[in-house]
C-alpha cells in the first residue's frame, strides 16, 4: 500500500490496525461476523462459567494483533476493504438500523479509523515499541467500547432471535467521511479514543453513535408469520366425534377438503388450505392422490366416493351449487345411522353407495322424474319428516346394496315406466319384478308427497303410475295369451 | 515514576448488589492493565444489561471472587458505611541494602479506588405488604438509576486507561497479567 513515509514495519503494524479496528467492530455489530455465530465453540457468558485456561476455549483460528485474540477474519470481512488503497485512506464503518417493512434506514453509529501524516516525523521519540503498546491498551478500550454503546444491546436482541425481524443492523463501508445531516449532528454523541503516536503520523479512533435507542425497540412481533400447528384432537374433531357434522368446509367447489391423516404422512392440510379434520382407518389411506388428498377431495364438484373402511362409511365431498356437507353414513351393520340433512343441489353429481355406482344427471329439473332427488329428501326438517326420511333412505340403501348394478341417469329415470328394472335373472319372475316396481313407486310417490306437487306436472305420480302399473299388467297379460 | 490515581465515582449499593457490580466495575480495570495475550470473554451482569469483559485467566477471577466476598462479608458486619475497594498495580523493585541484603520494594504505578456505599436499600416488611406496587416501582428506579451508575464508571474507566499511557512500566513477561496487582478492602 502506498503510504507515507513510515517504516514497513510501522505500515504493517498500521495496516493491522485498520484490520483489526473493523473486526472489533464488526463482531458486536454484524451478525455475519460475529464470533458468536461462527466459532467452534461458545464463549461463555455467565460469571461462574469460567472455563479455565483461555488458550482451551477455542481451537480455531485467532487474530493475536495487540494481544487481543480474536476469532479470525471470516470470510464476510475478508474483501470488505480491498478498495483502501492505503492507509491514508480512513476506514468508515457506518452501523445503520433498517426496517425491512419500509426499507428506511437509521444511522445509529459511525466509527471512523482514520491515519493522519505528520508534516514533521518524529525524531524516533516513538518506538515501535511504544506505539504497539498503544495500539495494545487502544484496543482494549475499543473492545469495551462497542460493548457499552446502545447499539451492542440491540445487536444481541437481533442476533439471538432466529426469527426474521422487521428492524436488522446494517453496516456500510465506506472510504470517506460523509458529513452527518443536521439531525444526525444533533442527535449524535461523539467519543474519541487517545490517538496512536506512530513515527510518522496518528492514527485516531472515534464513534458518532445515538445515545437513545428506545425508539427502535425490536419487541415488535416477527416479520415471519408463525408456523401453523394443526391439533388433530380439538375438541368436536371427528376422531373424538366421529358423526360431528362438518360444517366449516367452503362452498362453490373452488377450494378442495383434505383430510389429513396422522403426522408421520409428509402431507399436510395447510397446502389444501382445509383444517385437519381426523385421521383415517388404514384402509381409507389407500385412496390417496398424488397430492395426497382423497379421491373424492378434488377442486371438481359434486364427487362422492365410497370409501371402504370396517365401517363403510360413506363420504360424500363436495360440493354442490347451494351447499354441501359431508356427511359419513353408515351402511354397514348399523342401519340405524342414516343420512340426515344432507343437502344436494341441483348440479350433477353421483353418489356411490356400496359398490354400486349411481349417477345422477341432476342438472335439470328432477323433483318430478327423478324418484331419488336428494333435494327432497331433505325439504322437510320436523323429526316426524326425518325419520320418515330416514327410514325411506336406509331402505332406499339397503336396495340398492343388494339389487344389481343400476345405470340409470335422469333419462333413464323418466323411462321407469318403459323399462323399470334390468332384465332379471332367471330366478326372478316378472310378479316379483312388478312388486319391486311398485315399491320403487311407493317410495317414489312418499319422497315426492312430502315435497308437494310440482307445478310442471301437476299429478306426477298419478300418471307415472297409471303408466308403470299399466304396461307391465298389460305385458303380462299378453304372455299369458296364446 | 508517576502514580497515577483514578477515583471512581461512588456506587450506592444494596448488599445483594456487591458482587455482581463490583465483579464488573474490577474485572473491566484489569481488562485494560492486563496486557499479556488475552482470550476476551463476554460475560452479561446478572443485575443490568451491561455486558463487561473478562481476560479468561482462571486464577484472576478466583483471586477477584475471595476479595469481593471478604468485602461482603465486612459490610454485612459494618452496614450503612461508605467504604473503598482499591485495585493497585506495582513494579517489584529490589534496593540493595548495605548490611541485609536485597529489600523488595513494591512501586506503585496506578491505584484504582472503587468508592462504595453500601446500605439496604429495602424498606421494612410492613409497608413492604401494603405498598407493594410502589416499592416495586422504586426498586425498578433505583436499578435503573444504578445501572446508569455502572455505565458512566465503565466509560471513566476507558477514559482513564485511554488517557493515562506514559506511567505504565513495560510489559516483561508473556503472563495475562502483565504487572502485579494487589486487591485492597477495608478490614
Amino acid at each position: 500500500m502506498a503510504s507515507s513515509s513510515e517504516t514497513p514495519a510501522t505500515e504493517q503494524v498500521i495496516t493491522a490496525i485498520f484490520a483489526k479496528s473493523l473486526l472489533v467492530i464488526l463482531q458486536s455489530r454484524s451478525p455475519f461476523v460475529s464470533s458468536r455465530n461462527y466459532s467452534l465453540d461458545q464463549i461463555p457468558l455467565s460469571p461462574s462459567s469460567s472455563s479455565g485456561s483461555p488458550s482451551t476455549r477455542s481451537s480455531g483460528p485467532r487474530d493475536n494483533w495487540f494481544n487481543l485474540a480474536l476469532h479470525d477474519y471470516p470470510a464476510a470481512l475478508e474483501n470488505s476493504d480491498f478498495w483502501r488503497q492505503s492507509n491514508l485512506e480512513p476506514l468508515v464503518i457506518d452501523i445503520l438500523l433498517v426496517n425491512r417493512v419500509s426499507g428506511t434506514e437509521k444511522l445509529l453509529e459511525r466509527w471512523v479509523v482514520q491515519y493522519e501524516t505528520r508534516k514533521q516525523p518524529s525524531t524516533g521519540r516513538k518506538s515501535k515499541r511504544t506505539y504497539y503498546m498503544g495500539a495494545t491498551l487502544l484496543f482494549r478500550s475499543l473492545y469495551m467500547l462497542v460493548r457499552l454503546l446502545p447499539a451492542y444491546n440491540l445487536f444481541r436482541e437481533i442476533n439471538s432471535s432466529g426469527r426474521i425481524r422487521p428492524l436488522g443492523l446494517l453496516h456500510r463501508i465506506q472510504p470517506f467521511v460523509s458529513p452527518l445531516s443536521r439531525l444526525e449532528e444533533a442527535e449524535m454523541r461523539h467519543l474519541s479514543l487517545a490517538p496512536i503516536e506512530t513515527p510518522s503520523g496518528r492514527l485516531s479512533h472515534w464513534v458518532s453513535y445515538l445515545p437513545v435507542l428506545d425508539d427502535f425497540s425490536i419487541g415488535s412481533e416477527p416479520l415471519t408469520p408463525l408456523s401453523t400447528e394443526f391439533i388433530p384432537d380439538y375438541v368436536g374433531s371427528p376422531t373424538t366425534d366421529p358423526l360431528k357434522r362438518f360444517q366449516a368446509l367452503p362452498l362453490g367447489g373452488s377450494t378442495p377438503i383434505c383430510v389429513q391423516p396422522s403426522r408421520r404422512h409428509s402431507w399436510s392440510a395447510d397446502r389444501l388450505g382445509a383444517p385437519n379434520l381426523s385421521p383415517l382407518p388404514e384402509a381409507q389411506k389407500r385412496n390417496k392422490g398424488p397430492e395426497g388428498c382423497y379421491p373424492f377431495l378434488t377442486p371438481s364438484p359434486q364427487k362422492a366416493s365410497l370409501l371402504r373402511g370396517d365401517s363403510e362409511l360413506v363420504r360424500f365431498g363436495e360440493l354442490f351449487t347451494g351447499t354441501s356437507l359431508p356427511k359419513e353414513i353408515s351402511i354397514g351393520g348399523d342401519n340405524t345411522r342414516y343420512l340426515e340433512g344432507v343437502k344436494f343441489s341441483l348440479a350433477s353429481g353421483s353418489w356411490v353407495c356400496g359398490s354400486k355406482v349411481l349417477s345422477l344427471d341432476l342438472n335439470e329439473d328432477t323433483d318430478a322424474n327423478y324418484p331419488f332427488a336428494p333435494d327432497a329428501i331433505n325439504r322437510t326438517h320436523n323429526s316426524e319428516g326425518e325419520r320418515s326420511q330416514g327410514a325411506i333412505v336406509g331402505e332406499l340403501m339397503r336396495m340398492l346394496k343388494t339389487a344389481p348394478k343400476l345405470q340409470i341417469g335422469f333419462e333413464k329415470s323418466n323411462s321407469l315406466d318403459q323399462n323399470p328394472n334390468p332384465a332379471p335373472s332367471g330366478s326372478r319372475t316378472a310378479a316379483d319384478a312388478l312388486q319391486e316396481l311398485r315399491n320403487y313407486m311407493h317410495m317414489r310417490d312418499s319422497i315426492l308427497s312430502q315435497s308437494g306437487p310440482h307445478p310442471s306436472e301437476p299429478y306426477p305420480e298419478k300418471e307415472a303410475k297409471h303408466k308403470e302399473e299399466t304396461n307391465p299388467e298389460k305385458e303380462m297379460e299378453e304372455r299369458k295369451m296364446p | 515514576m508517576n502514580c497515577e490515581t483514578c477515583q471512581l465515582k461512588e456506587l450506592e449499593l444494596d448488599p445483594t448488589e456487591i458482587r455482581d457490580v463490583l465483579r464488573c466495575v474490577v474485572h473491566t480495570i484489569f481488562f485494560h492493565r492486563a496486557l499479556g495475550l488475552v482470550r476476551p470473554k463476554d460475560v452479561d451482569c446478572e443485575l443490568f444489561e451491561i455486558t463487561y469483559v473478562q481476560c479468561g485467566d482462571a486464577e484472576l477471577e478466583k483471586k477477584i471472587d475471595e476479595k469481593l466476598e471478604q468485602f461482603v462479608a465486612w459490610s454485612e458486619k459494618h452496614p450503612n458505611r461508605k467504604s473503598q475497594v482499591c485495585l493497585s498495580f506495582y513494579e517489584v523493585k529490589s534496593k540493595q541494602s548495605s548490611w541485609f541484603g536485597s529489600k523488595v520494594e513494591r512501586h506503585y504505578w496506578e491505584h484504582w479506588i472503587v468508592n462504595v456505599n453500601v446500605h439496604p436499600i429495602n424498606p421494612p416488611r410492613s409497608s413492604f405488604l401494603n405498598n407493594r406496587e410502589k416499592v416495586l416501582e422504586e426498586t425498578s428506579t433505583r436499578r435503573s438509576a444504578l445501572e446508569t451508575s455502572v455505565r458512566e464508571i465503565l466509560f471513566q474507566i476507558i477514559k482513564f486507561a485511554n488517557e493515562k499511557q506514559e506511567h505504565i512500566p513495560p510489559v516483561t513477561n508473556t503472563e495475562v497479567v502483565s504487572f502485579p496487582y494487589e486487591i485492597s478492602t477495608p478490614r
